[in-house]
């Protein structure tokens, strides 16, 4: 068990495709929960997540051969198989998710009293609305880029595309987001000029 | 539209970047608003994972592991069929059993019992001036008995009907109706054995049973 836990992923890819089921349950407990956040922010639904989730698993357990290690790293090869999952609801559905129909209060935010709970709960509602609402093109880089703090040119691997145009993608999708979420940033200013003038 | 093209895309190959390089991008946004703006989106937390994900993935690969058994997989083994392969396969069908159904039609029909020579000279089964006894159950136009083996059998027919009773033997006697496009004919026989009528087509025409007495 011990090996199974310093092993890299390719060699546990390996002992995947012998049937080796510890090696597959070790791969899976590395990049879990990458790839349920990932789905997560992208569809904005915990159900839809989980599918998604057990989907690329399952995918990567019949067909480990697909996955090239010389290409890419498998967090880009998982994220990319969950990009494509995600964008193949969004076909599906139309882009036809209600936002009422998605969870509230599943946010695992800490809460420090029923005030700033609940603030904090809406803060983070309004971030995920703002998130949701944008093309899923923009959100994909979004979420990538701040969220899984994954480089350029990951996200280029995993969308597809070349970096410059992600580069532009990326610039978009802040720049709506500064516009959407503007009360809360100016607030945030405002409490940080007011922090350092009390400083002062 | 461009980008939607490339959507399937995946991976291509593309040297790694450092992510410190990527910093440019925000080059066009104040440094402390990029910040700022981020420190704001790490205020959406994901939720945890599902429990039941693990026993579903930890299932599908028991599931995957461990191959069904012959009986599941001739249960639910496919066999994708082109259209077109399909069609072609069913048409031969209807085909060899509309052919089939036809031709069963056309064999000849059972006759059981003496029929007379001027009968089956005028259905074609036996050439015109002699008197055959059709075999049980073998009359057909094809395997018709030679003239010399019907004389025989005719003359057998007659050592059986001699010395009885007209009277019984005329009770006996029955009518055979043979019917096509070409006409009518009547045959009255006193022949002693039991003539089983079936309603078949009979050299191009119907073996009515009607007429029997």
């Amino acid at each position: 068990m011990h090996d199974v836990r310093e092993a890299s992923d390719e060699s546990l890819l390996e002992r995947i495709r012998r049937g080796d089921k510890a090696a597959f349950l070790q791969l899976y407990e590395r990049h879990r929960d990458a790839t349920f956040r990932f789905a997560y922010r992208m569809l904005g639904s915990s159900e839809q997540a989980e599918d998604i989730t057990h989907d690329c698993f399952v995918s990567l357990m019949r067909n480990p051969m697909r996955f090239d290690p010389c290409r890419a790293s498998l967090r880009t090869y998982l994220y990319s198989a969950a990009r494509n999952l995600a964008l193949k609801q969004f076909r599906d559905a139309a882009n036809e998710v209600a936002f009422d129909s998605r969870e509230e209060g599943e946010s695992s935010q800490p809460a420090e009293g029923p005030l700033h709970g609940l603030l904090a709960q809406e803060l983070s509602q309004e971030i995920q609305k703002a998130i949701t609402q944008m093309p899923p093109l923009q959100r994909e880089v979004v979420v990538l880029f701040e969220y899984e703090e994954q480089s350029l040119a990951d996200i280029a691997a995993i969308v597809g595309t070349d970096v410059g145009t992600v580069k532009s993608r990326l610039h978009r999708a802040r720049a709506r987001l500064r516009r959407v979420l503007a009360p809360y940033l100016d607030g945030g200013a405002r409490k940080r000029k007011e922090e350092s003038n009390h400083e002062g | 539209m461009k980008d939607e093209k490339k959507m399937g895309e995946v991976f291509p190959h593309q040297e790694p970047a450092p992510r410190v390089a990527d910093e440019c991008v925000f080059d066009l946004a104040g440094e402390a608003e990029d910040k700022d703006l981020s420190s704001l989106l790490k205020q959406w937390h994901a939720p945890g994972i599902p429990p039941s994900l693990h026993t579903r993935v930890a299932a599908s690969f028991h599931q995957q592991a461990m191959p069904p058994s012959l009986w599941k997989r001739l249960i639910t083994t496919r066999i994708l069929v082109p259209v077109p392969a399909a069609a072609l396969v069913m048409l031969l069908l209807s085909a060899t059993s509309f052919w089939a159904l036809h031709a069963t039609q056309r064999i000849s029909p059972r006759i059981e019992g003496t029929v007379s020579t001027a009968a089956q000279v005028e259905a074609g089964l036996a050439p015109a001036g002699t008197e055959t006894e059709v075999p049980r159950g073998k009359a057909s136009r094809s395997n018709a008995p030679r003239p010399e083996e019907a004389a025989a059998a005719e003359m057998t027919t007659m050592k059986k009907t001699e010395g009885r009773n007209p009277a019984k033997a005329a009770r006996k006697a029955f009518t055979i109706t043979l019917e096509d496009d070409r006409g009518t004919i009547q045959y009255v026989t006193d022949a002693e054995y039991r003539l089983i009528p079936v309603p078949k087509i009979f050299a191009g025409g119907y073996f009515t049973p009607s007429e029997i007495r």
